[in-house]
Order: C-alpha cells, then structure tokens, then sequence
C-alpha cells in the first residue's frame, strides 16, 4: 500500500488551530498551576490535622509517581479516543483531589488526595495534549505549537504560586481549596475543541497497533536514548528549583535572592521554550537537546567555581532558565518525527516517566548528599556530569522517521 | 505590555495558512487568530504575568519560606 510521509490522524471536525491550541494552553495552564501549589498547603494542612510532614510529603511524592505512571495510559486512551474524555476525567480527578485536601482528618486521606491528583494532572497535563495538538499542527508547524503548549504550562506554574499564597492569606487555607476546585472545573468546558476521536486518514501508515506501536518504539535506538536523556531534565530541573533557596541560605545571601532567581527561571523559560519552539527552522532537534544540556552543564560549573554573590546566583538562573523546559517541545517534536503522531500522547509519556523517575532520584540524591557532606559541591558536580552525559546522549541521534513512514516518502 | 503569546499564536497560525502538510485544504489549519481574540489573549496574559511578578515583588519573602518548608519535606 502507498503510504505518505506523515501519518497524521486528525482531530474529527473542523477546528481551527488557534482554537485547539488556546484550549490545550488552558487546559495545561491551570493544570500545571495547580499541581505546583499543592506544595504551599504543607504548614496549613500538617499543623490544622497535627500530623508531621511525611504524610502531606509522601502523598506529593505519590501524587508524582502516579503522574508518571498515569502519563502513560491517560496518553493511551487520548491517542486512540480522543483527548476529550481524558480531560474531562483529569479535570474530575483533581477536583476529587483537591476536596479530599480540603476534607481530610488524617494523613491516609491526604494519600487519597495525592492519588487523584497525581491521576488529575496526568490527564491534563502537556503529555495527554501533545498528541492532540501535534495531530492538528501541520509537521512544519508542530514544534511551535507544541513549545506554546510548554509556555502556557510555564505560565500557569509561574503565576499559580503568588496567586493561590495570596488566596490563602485573604480567603483562608480551606477555602482556598474550595475555590481551586471551582477552577479546575474551568478545564472541562475547554475540552470541547479537543474532543472527537482521532482518525486515521487512509493510506499514510497509521494504522498501527497499541501493541506494535509499543513494540516499534521500545527497540528503537534513537528513542531509548531520549528516553535516557530526559531523565536528566527531571533531575536538573527538580534538583536547582527546591534546593536553589537552601543553597543560597547556605552562602548567607538574603533570601530575596533565591525568590528573584526563581522568579527570572519562570521568565527566562518561557522565552526558552518560545525560541525551542522556533529552532526547529535552523537546527535539528536531537543537536538543540545537546546544546541545551551542554549550557546546563556550564551554569552548574559557574555555581562550583564563580564566587557567589547575588548578580552570579542571579544571572546563572537567567541563563538556566533558557534552558530549564525547553526541552519538552524537542523531545516530544522528536518523539512525533520518529513515529508520527498516531500514539505520540503515550509515547511521550513514556519519556516522561522517566523524567519523573530523574526528579524524584534528584530530590531524593541532593537530600541525602547535603546530609552526608553539609554541602552542595557534590550534586553540583553530578548535575555537570550528567549535563554532559545528557548531551553526548542525544547527540548520535537519528532524526528521522521509522521505516514504516520512510517509504512514504517516495 | 506587550502581548508575547498573542502575537506568537497569531504568526503560528498565519504560517500554517500557507501550507498543510499532510493533503487537506490550507485552510484546515489557515485561519488566522480573530483580531478580538489576540487581544483578548495577549491582555490577559500579560496581565497575569504583570501581576504575578507584582506579588513576587511584594509578598516573595513569605513565599520563600513556604516553598522552604516544602523542599525541606522532600528531602527528608
């Protein structure tokens, strides 16, 4: 059977990309907002039930374990259904979440929060919506669009924090918790224009399988090293943006000076990943991927060696920060050009649970290092290394889709 | 403010106007953002962000110390 180059089932009906990308952006926005102040209900919640931080901090770790995990099958059935459906129960999810934290009396009830969270956020988050957006972006267009995907997550996380601290100190903890659930349901209308079934457009390849689909991805090289290569974000990025106020402190620098490095990362990556999102005209993907973990590599090197004062801390988190989620349109861009868009939201996840698996090995490391050695030169050292390994990682990359979309081509 | 996201949604769009890969009509991804929406979004997000860093400016201490106490859980 001829088959065309792309395999792009498209979303049923008309809807204008603008439309599908506002709506995902949205959706994306609230979603990664949310996920990011669960985090400021720790003291409010652990002092109001008088139970110790491991059970709030445990059903956080559960609740990003779940993601990971969940990633995978909410992309599933968003590849094969649509993206509608998983929306709408992501939505549901973190509302549920959101209300047993707002109604627990013990920490096993806040576990059950973090569960339906975890489950909330993996429907709603940016790997459930990939495949939609990518599946209505034309191939040429498809990294921009996904990277503006990326910025409204970065725009939702960034705004999220002083938003919901200053909800708290006016309308209280519980009631705040009340007015996120109300927000949450804001995302179930906006699934509207990402509803409908993907279809397969006959004769382009994509028709594959689940099964073989997982198959095709799990013995391809270039993917595996993806794979790999992402869980160095994670661990970056979760390792320099909890531990970046501790390390300040650390070096008596006044802790505005974390609070204005964090603040120029959440600005810094959203021009990132606009000009990710753009570099797909003058640079292959996989050498973008490499560039990014080789700048990474430098700024940890500045924080070993520069003498620390607030204008280094400063301009390093600028620099990090063009370089913090910019990885995310390249590396699902890479996913898409690899296989196509047909099951790009599960494979996608798949790479994402690995990046989950590095914050989680990040957070984890620098808590024990710091323990052990009262400083930080350690993790430092090992975020170089794994910069650099990151980079060497994506460099053999091959850029290029799998043979059952080459013939295609012809 | 200048509306970042208004006019990176609205040259997205305008690109994709002149081609479509995959063997549907231009069209199909080719409308341009209305006018009233590109306002409307660039507004409102720069607005948020405007905000944002307003709150960042004046209430980042308190912020700080709780997003200390939660890396502090994380990291136990």
């Amino acid at each position: 059977m001829q088959k065309a180059v792309q395999s792009p089932p498209q979303v049923a009906g008309y809807k204008p990309l603008w439309l599908v990308i506002l709506s995902a952006g949205t959706i994306v926005g609230i979603a990664m907002g949310l996920r990011q102040v669960a985090g400021l209900y720790l003291t409010p919640v652990t002092q109001d039930l008088g139970i110790g931080r491991e059970p709030f901090s445990n059903s956080m770790a559960l609740a990003n374990l779940v993601w990971g995990i969940c990633a995978v099958f909410a992309g599933m059935v968003a590849d094969r259904y649509g993206a509608g459906r998983v929306i709408v129960t992501g939505a549901l999810a973190t509302m549920v979440g959101n209300y047993l934290m707002y109604a627990a009396q013990s920490g096993t009830e806040l576990l059950w929060a973090g569960l339906f969270l975890g489950i909330g956020v993996s429907g709603t988050g940016i790997t459930s919506l990939v495949g939609a957006v990518g599946r209505a972006a034309a191939p040429e267009k498809r990294l921009a669009a996904i990277a503006s995907l990326g910025m409204a997550g970065g725009i939702g996380g960034f705004v999220a924090f002083p938003y919901t601290h200053l909800l708290m100190d006016l309308a209280g903890w519980k009631t705040s918790l009340l007015l996120l659930v109300a927000t949450c349901a804001i995302m179930i209308p906006l699934a509207l224009p990402l509803a409908g079934k993907p279809v397969a457009t006959a004769g382009v390849g994509d028709d594959q399988g689940l099964v073989e689909a997982f198959k095709e991805a799990l013995t391809h090289r270039s993917y595996i090293l993806l794979l790999i290569g992402f869980f160095v974000c994670g661990f970056h990025v979760a390792f320099y943006g909890v531990h970046l106020p501790a390390f300040v402190a650390d070096k008596g620098l006044d802790g505005s000076v974390a609070v204005i490095a964090l603040t120029m990362v959440g600005l810094a990556n959203l021009v990132g990943t606009y000009i990710a999102g753009q570099s797909g005209r003058f640079v292959e993907k996989r050498l973008g991927l490499s560039l990014i973990y080789f700048g990474r590599s430098f700024v940890f090197l500045g924080l070993l060696f520069l003498p620390i004062t607030p204008a280094t801390i400063i301009g390093l988190s600028i620099v990090l920060g063009f370089l913090w989620l910019s990885t995310v349109p390249l590396t699902s861009g890479l996913v898409a050009t690899f296989f196509g868009t047909r099951w790009m939201s599960m494979l996608f996840g798949v790479v994402f649970l690995s990046h989950q698996v590095g914050s989680f090995a990040g957070l984890r490391l620098a808590g024990y290092l710091y323990d052990a050695t009262k400083s930080y030169d350690a993790m430092w050292w090992i975020s170089v290394a794994l910069g650099l390994f990151a980079a060497a990682v994506h460099y053999p990359i091959k850029e290029r889709p799998v043979a059952r979309l080459v013939p295609a081509a012809a | 403010m200048r509306s970042d996201a208004g006019s990176f949604l609205a040259m997205m769009t305008r690109a994709a106007s002149k081609t479509s890969a995959f063997g549907a009509p231009a069209q199909r991804q080719g409308e341009a953002v209305p006018r009233l929406a590109r306002l409307a979004i660039g507004g409102s997000v720069g607005l948020l962000l405007a905000g944002a860093v307003y709150l960042i400016a004046v209430r980042g201490e308190a912020l700080l110390v709780d997003l200390a106490k939660l890396g502090a859980a994380f990291c136990f």
